[in-house]
């Protein structure tokens, strides 16, 4: 937000400007009206006295001020503000298929139980989330959290998307990304991880044969979000919010 | 009944006869004046050190009154005079002298620097180096008799 002292450093500068100004014009006039005085023709045009111009300059200066604060306080008015240790901070996530689940150390995490996070279990319309929350400080090694979704409706689910984005405590978005077209698995999973206490919302878009033809035509014509999903072509579409404790005690 | 005669050398004995021929005195230091159209005082009588004296009127910086007193600074001294300022004025040429404030009448041709203030008024330097202010009534003639 704009502060005193930029409000001052506005001021002043104006100021400076203002007085500079006056001080020209007041030189400049003291020599014209000498140079006329000695040569009197008196058919010179009549000059703006120092008096009049420092009114005018005063008059303009208090609107220029006006004018930059106003436009100041408009620009911040449409500006998100986003506190300096979100912006320096670490994220990440991943999506990843049972079988990536399987590989290398990602093969001691389970959809069951997983030592030292804590385990939640959502079903929101026809998916199923299960996940994992980590209480522990940040490090590079441990995921922050870990997502298990399953479409656990009717349809025949052909494809997926997803999108995922770390928010602020305020809810601004920090960093995201979303995909979309990848095949329906048993079920997916979501690992990400953080080093500052914040919010991870993950929005799931299932579709079947005919919301996926939809949705590739809707992106022929590149008129849909970045996220490239659709919550009206898909047969479930779901959210979830996690909130991520990652430097409190 | 004295008076005093402003007017052009050529209808100077003129009418100085036919007034002394109604038994009017004529003297420079009388309070009535007689005065022509267009026609200015060439020199004022001051008085000096108990002495009287006649100062052209190219001489003079400027006349200032000190409550009753009318003073001529001019190039060769100060001078005091019997007339009031109001008179001095229109007996002067009005393009060679203007009034500047209340107290003081200035001859043009002896300004030497004219400074500008942020306020309507001016401070004049005369060729002796006296200063003499312009004020806020006579500010705006002044500005259009100088033309600036």
């Amino acid at each position: 937000m704009i502060n005193t002292l930029t409000i001052i450093i506005i001021a002043v500068s104006i100021i400076i400007i203002a007085i500079a100004t006056v001080a020209i014009y007041y030189l400049h006039y003291s020599r014209v009206i000498n140079k006329r005085l000695k040569e009197r023709s008196g058919n010179e045009k009549r000059m703006l006295s120092p008096k009049t111009v420092g009114i005018v300059t005063i008059i303009l200066a208090l609107l220029i001020f006006s004018i930059t604060i106003l436009l100041v306080r408009v620009n911040q008015s449409n500006t998100i503000e986003i506190d300096r240790e979100y912006l320096t901070a670490q994220y990440n996530y991943e999506v990843l298929a049972p079988q990536d689940m399987q590989c290398g150390y990602l093969a001691s995490y389970s959809i069951n139980d997983n030592a030292g996070y804590e385990k939640y279990e959502e079903i929101l319309g026809n998916i199923r989330f299960t996940y994992f929350v980590s209480n522990d400080a940040y490090d590079v090694f441990h995921p922050a959290f870990l997502i298990f979704a399953e479409y656990i409706g009717p349809e025949d689910i052909m494809t997926f998307g997803f999108q995922g984005d770390y928010l602020t405590s305020e809810h601004i978005s920090i960093a995201g990304r979303g995909g979309f077209g990848a095949d329906t698995q048993e079920y997916i999973c979501i690992i990400g991880n953080t080093s500052i206490d914040c919010i991870f919302q993950l929005s799931l878009f299932y579709y079947d044969e005919d919301g996926n033809i939809a949705m590739n035509k809707e992106l022929d014509t590149l008129d849909v979000n970045i996220t490239g999903n659709s919550a009206d072509y898909a047969v479930a579409a779901e959210t979830i919010k996690i909130v991520i404790m990652r430097t409190s005690d | 009944m004295k008076i005093k005669l402003i007017i052009s050398a050529l209808r100077y004995e003129q009418v100085k006869n036919e007034l002394t021929s109604k038994g009017i005195e004529i003297d420079e230091n009388a309070d009535l004046l007689i005065t022509e159209k267009d026609c200015f005082a060439e020199y004022l009588i001051g008085k000096h050190d108990g002495e009287f004296h006649r100062i052209s009127v190219n001489d003079i910086l400027c006349i200032e009154s000190f409550a009753h007193d009318i003073i001529i600074h001019s190039a060769h001294g100060d001078f005091k005079l019997n007339e009031r300022l109001h008179q001095l004025e229109s007996m002067l040429n009005p393009k060679q002298f203007l009034r500047i404030s209340n107290s003081v009448i200035v001859s043009l041709n002896k300004i030497h620097k004219i400074k500008p203030t942020l306020s309507a008024k001016y401070i004049l330097t005369l060729s002796d180096g006296r200063i003499v202010d312009v004020t806020r009534s006579y500010y705006y003639i002044f500005r259009e008799i100088i033309g600036i």
